[in-house]
């Protein structure tokens, strides 16, 4: 009983939307997946001939046991990989959300199963080997990603400066100002028109517009 | 009396202000730096039989003269060497303003490092072993809660110490006045007197960067440089323009910059790391090691930061921000003129009466009415044109140095900033262009909080733009007789007109003369604190004061000047055709009749407009015989087109002789030119445009 992925991705989406909202429509499809009326009814269809779904035209859509069971096994393998990719491989959650969208239509039960041994191993028991492993990935990976700004992070997140790239005496300044490398910076607020930034450094509130911190190149710090 | 000459250094919002008036009382005086349009300080005070005298740097965080105020600042330590600086430390926040102490001392300066806000400090929880601190630093150091006057006079003990420690002999005992501030106590490396300061160098660099540093300090000294070569060598490095050009220009070492940048690559190379990064982090990895030292930290809970943080969640919130600021900005609009206005009329009426009883006075004794004349129109009109402003720029400068040392107007900055910017302008533009709604004199002088000159300049130049209350008498005049029952309309459009033109002459101006410029925001957001009352009094009456004695020469002059016109040849009316200046209106009316109001009459009300725009309004009433009947006759000169042309002549041309002669005394003459004819031209040219158009449809 083969079905394609798109047929797996819409049992998983009944099976998310149903646990959020007790009933799934037609339109919650839609709005799910950003499709057309016509694209998901023609799926509704197909599901349904083979007896995965219970739909009639206007009414509410309900995942048939056998479709449950198939929406269940790809939804956990969905949770389990977008879980490595973010907490163990540090992914960012909307990459690790998008590969674990792909993935999960190919794991084999036995690598699923032996995946998720691995992340609880990990987790649960040895919380310090992520921590090395995460500083590891940090230092092999900052010098690539060289793009990195300080005005990339949002409201709330910290991050420590690597470099300051400006033209000397701007670069001056800043330096002098406690903007060095290696120091932490913590974004506090925005301001209400969406700049400039308020950052704290070295203990002190100081504010930058957007072309400043443009400047100043940073690395995330990883959450632990 | 013995003199001696310090300078008062220290990051901004480190309490400077509050010691220099401290140190000095009422013996101050305020200027402005030579050459540039930013504000000068200096006081004296006389302690243990010596004149000390002090010069109040502007607000820094460190020499890099990334800054006009830095370049100022470093400009006067250099070339006036001072026999001590004092720099002023914010002890809550150690690190940062312990920076510029180290840039000081690196320069050769006699430092005295005063720990401010010991308070502050202490009710956050930090415990500083100034003993310590003073020996790592080699320098005394004193601590001070200037605001409540604590620890001013082991200042001045501390500042005399600094000075005599170049000379005298340490007794190196208990009975030294000075022992108590002294770094060393009885382990003094200098049991036989000689210099503390030139003791260097005071802390290494990476051992490639201090090769280059002699290499540099050589090359100098085989061309006779004077001044501290170890740190002209480190600012040449640090790759400091201004000192490159000194050293080119003034002891011609042509290929400095060549030798420079090769050395500072061979070092890169060496370090890899970029040279200014390399020495900067080493100034502050030798901070960090010392706070680290002498610094204990008691409690975790910082108490005073938390409650300015939890001000700033609501006042910089996303959604209270704004409502918050244009409250602040009504209120401090209330203050300024609702406060300032009765007592501006009161002076009005002061004037008028003591004109009145002047004129009596001189009639009864018989003086002619050429003297009379210009005693009350001349010389006691010209007096209340200036003191008519004080009320206002009074009370401005109260609530501006209340909004500055409570920290709000960071935030109001903040807050604003990016709808500004887009303008070309700074944040703080803001609120004296909202002034400028009020009076353009009070608003020009509140652009002091600007720190960037084109920021500054910018908005001086467009504050004529915004609407002031004294052009209100012209709107109501002219369209309450043209356009009955459309009043507010008609006024409502001169207002956006205005505001309007000023975002286009700012853009245009940007372009013209400061295109090449830029003035990042770098803006440190201090903690909230009580302003001092004191301190806001003292700030009031030295910036009014300035205005008084500076514009106040020019407004009073102009007043005279056309009185002068007005009566001239002996024997016309008072303001008549006959008189110099109706035959200027004369001559200058043809220029207006594209404008549709090309007679004399309106020519002379706008020249009298300049002594303050209200009294175009009187000027026609003059004229045309009584301001009563001038519903009656200005219908027979103007149609509605042309009241609108002239009412927006009236709303830009050249801003009043106050505001002009305050844009002088602030910013210099130059730009008081381009103020004077941006807006004739533009005023001339929008006049036209308006009634050209206007006679078409």
């Amino acid at each position: 009983m083969e079905l394609t992925h798109s047929l797996e991705d819409y049992l998983e989406a009944i099976l998310i939307i149903n646990r959020e909202k007790k009933v799934v429509r037609v339109k919650d499809i839609m709005k799910y997946f950003g499709y057309k009326v016509s694209s998901v009814n023609r799926a509704l269809m197909v599901l349904r001939e083979k007896g995965f779904v219970f739909h009639e035209k206007y009414e509410y859509v309900e995942l048939t046991p056998q479709g449950a069971m198939i929406a269940e096994r790809i939804y956990e393998r969905h949770k389990l990989l977008v879980k490595f990719f973010s907490k163990i491989l540090n992914v960012s959650p909307e990459l690790a959300s998008k590969d674990g969208c792909n993935i999960e239509h190919y794991l084999s039960e036995e690598s699923f199963k032996k995946l998720s041994l691995f992340v609880e191993f990990l987790e649960d028991r040895h919380p310090n080997i992520v921590k090395e492993w995460h500083q590891h990935l940090l230092a092999e990976t900052s010098e690539g990603s060289d793009s990195l700004k300080l005005s990339d992070l949002k409201k709330g997140e910290s991050a420590t400066i690597r470099k300051i790239k400006a033209k000397a005496s701007l670069k001056r300044k800043f330096l002098s100002m406690g903007l060095i490398p290696g120091e932490k910076v913590v974004v506090e607020r925005v301001a209400p028109f969406g700049d400039p930034t308020d950052i704290v450094i070295k203990g002190y509130h100081l504010s930058l517009r957007k072309e400043e911190a443009d400047q100043i190149l940073i690395e995330r710090d990883i959450k632990s | 009396m013995r003199r001696i000459k310090i300078a008062l250094a220290g990051n901004p919002n480190s309490g400077k202000t509050s010691i220099f008036n401290n140190l000095t009382g009422s013996h101050q005086r305020t200027g402005n730096w030579p050459g540039v349009t930013v504000e000068k300080r200096e006081g004296y005070f006389t302690y243990r039989g010596i004149k000390i005298e002090v010069v109040d740097l502007p607000g820094i965080y460190s020499l890099s003269a990334a800054s006009i105020d830095e370049k100022i600042a470093r400009d006067y330590l250099f070339q006036e060497k001072p026999d001590a600086v004092v720099c002023i430390v914010d002890s809550s926040n150690l690190e940062r303003n312990l920076y510029l102490v180290m840039e000081l001392i690196e320069m050769g300066m006699n430092v005295v490092i005063d720990l401010n806000m010991a308070d502050l400090a202490e009710a956050e929880g930090l415990e500083i072993d100034e003993e310590k601190l003073s020996l790592l630093f080699k320098r005394p150091i004193v601590k001070t809660v200037a605001n409540k006057g604590a620890g001013i006079d082991t200042m001045k003990d501390a500042i005399i110490f600094a000075y005599e420690s170049m000379k005298i002999t340490c007794e190196c005992d208990t009975t030294c006045p000075f022992y108590s501030m002294c770094p060393f106590k009885k382990s003094c490396p200098y049991p036989s007197s000689t210099t503390i300061v030139s003791e260097s160098p005071f802390i290494n660099y990476h051992v490639s960067a201090e090769n280059a540093v002699s290499e540099v300090s050589t090359l100098l000294s085989n061309y006779h440089v004077n001044g501290n070569l170890r740190w002209l060598s480190l600012k040449l490095l640090e790759g400091d323009q201004h000192i490159m050009h000194m050293v080119r220009e003034k002891y011609g070492i042509k290929n400095i910059e060549n030798f420079i940048q090769t050395l500072a690559a061979k070092v890169e190379k060496e370090i890899d790391n970029d040279i200014i990064t390399s020495l900067i982090e080493t100034r502050y990895g030798f901070i960090k090691g010392i706070v680290s030292e002498c610094v204990t930290r008691k409690r975790r809970r910082k108490a005073s930061r938390e409650l300015s943080d939890k001000i700033d969640r609501v006042v910089m919130s996303r959604v209270l921000g704004i409502p918050i600021f244009l409250a602040m900005m009504y209120l401090t609009f209330k203050i300024v003129f609702a406060l300032g206005g009765p007592l501006s009329d009161l002076i009005s009426a002061g004037f008028d009466y003591l004109s009145s009883w002047i004129s009596n006075l001189l009639t009864g004794i018989g003086a002619s009415n050429a003297l009379i004349s210009f005693i009350t129109n001349g010389v006691i009109s010209g007096a209340g044109a200036v003191i008519v402003f004080l009320p206002n720029i009074l009370l401005l400068f109260f609530v501006i140095s209340i909004l500055e040392d409570s920290g709000y107007m960071t935030r109001a900055a903040f807050v604003m900033d990016k709808f500004m910017h887009t303008l070309g302008l700074h944040g703080k533009s803001f609120i004296p262009m909202i002034l400028g709604f009020g009076c353009n004199v009070p608003a020009i002088m509140a652009t002091r909080t600007l720190k960037s000159r084109k920021d500054r300049i910018l908005t001086i130049l467009v504050i004529p733009l915004m609407s002031c209350s004294a052009r209100l008498p012209i709107y109501v005049l002219f369209a309450s007789i043209f356009f009955p029952g459309h009043e507010d309309i008609v006024v409502f459009s001169l207002y956006l007109l205005g505001i309007v033109l000023a975002i286009f002459v700012a853009k245009v101006m940007k372009g013209i003369f400061f295109k090449e410029e830029v003035a990042p925001l770098i803006m440190e957001l201090p903690p909230y604190r009580l302003p001092q009352w004191k301190n806001s009094l003292q700030e009031m009456w030295l910036r009014s004061r300035l205005f008084l004695t500076k514009a106040g020469t020019i407004i009073f002059g102009t007043v005279v000047v056309i009185w002068i016109l007005s009566s001239l040849p002996v024997g016309v009316e008072y303001a008549s055709g006959e008189s110099i200046i109706g035959q200027i209106g004369k001559f200058i009316a043809p220029i207006f009749k594209p404008a549709g109001f090309g007679f004399w009459q309106a020519a002379v009300a706008l020249i009298f407009g300049i002594l303050a725009k209200e009294v175009v309004v009187g000027t026609f009433g003059t004229l045309f015989g009584g301001a009563k009947i001038l519903s009656n006759v200005l219908p027979h000169y103007f149609t509605p087109i042309s009241a609108y042309s002239f009412m927006v002549m009236s709303l830009i041309y050249i801003p009043c002789i106050a505001t002009v002669a305050t844009i002088k005394s602030e910013v210099g003459w130059r730009w008081a030119l381009v103020t004077v004819s941006y807006s004739l031209i533009l005023g001339w040219f929008l006049s036209v445009l308006i009634y050209q158009i206007g006679i078409l449809l």
